[in-house]
């Protein structure tokens, strides 16, 4: 991944707004495409993991020491934003599901009809498995980088990217 | 890149992966915001926790200041040997004695 120029993140660091604007400018975009798609296109909630991205980024990044990539660093932020938002939601759903009888849900992709759109897919895949797959095919993420972002393994992503889009590939009819 | 190696997705089921609206223009906005308010309260915070450390130290200074002070033991019966000495009639007696001493070493 490309990075911002090191004079301004060195600025940033130092608290000058203007510079921390730009890194915003520069980080925000992919940070909200990791954001909306992890979330399955809630925006709103995609809206409050980047916001929060960027104020623990602006509260941490003197703290950064340049161990990882600074892209890495903020989406993996991001990410686990998102995983944040996404537990906090389950349990709220948990806690209305007691109250009302939603009908059955769709666990996993077996039960979706093939001509369903990828929306659904995405909607019965896990947020892991959501970020992965907007993490590699359109960011362009090497399996390094999303195994730094995520702690696991860049062998099983890569299984499992791999499954996960031999899936897709059946939903959408090509072999 | 590794993606060359790998298998690509259906371009239909990418499309519509990356159909995504664009960044809101308003969040960098919330986010300053935000970033202001949190200072704002850590401020107060920290406004109010130095305000209870100086008040804390004030009190404590006071408190142990001489005239609140308590004297120990041995003191306090010195003293009251010395008061119950002034208050005697050993004192006057004494001090009489004394006065008489010097009367007659003055005339000398």
């Amino acid at each position: 991944m490309n990075e911002l120029d090191d004079l301004t993140v060195q600025r940033a660091k130092k608290g000058d707004r203007a510079s921390f604007r730009a890194l915003y400018d520069y980080y925000a975009p992919f940070s909200w495409k990791i954001a909306y798609r992890t979330l399955h296109g809630d925006s709103g909630a995609a809206q409050e993991a980047v916001q929060e991205t960027f104020i623990r980024v602006y509260n941490s990044l003197r703290k950064f020491g340049g161990g990882s990539a600074l892209s890495t660093w903020i989406y993996r932020i991001t990410f686990n934003a998102c995983m944040t938002l996404l537990s906090k939601q389950s349990r709220l759903n948990e806690m209305q599901e007691l109250d009302e009888d939603t009908g059955p849900t769709v666990s996993s992709a077996e039960g979706i009809d093939v001509k369903e759109d990828m929306q659904k897919i995405l909607k019965t895949i896990s947020a892991e498995e959501r970020f992965l797959l907007t993490g590699r095919e359109m960011l362009g993420f090497s399996f390094e980088e999303l195994a730094d972002i995520t702690g696991k393994s860049a062998g099983s992503l890569r299984t499992q990217l791999f499954r996960l889009k031999e899936e897709i590939r059946k939903k959408f009819g090509e072999n | 890149m590794e993606q060359n190696s790998e298998k690509q997705m259906p371009r239909a089921a990418f499309d519509q992966l990356a159909s995504i609206p664009p960044l809101p223009e308003n969040l960098y906005g919330a986010v300053i915001r935000r970033i202001n308010r949190r200072r704002a309260v850590e401020r107060t915070v920290f406004g109010l926790a130095a305000s209870l450390l100086i008040a804390v130290s004030a009190f404590t200074a006071l408190r142990l200041s001489p005239s609140r002070a308590s004297y120990s033991a041995e003191i306090a019966e010195d003293l009251n040997g010395v008061n119950t000495y002034i208050n005697s009639d050993v004192y006057r007696e004494n001090s009489n004695s004394y006065g008489y001493y010097e009367e007659v070493l003055y005339q000398e």
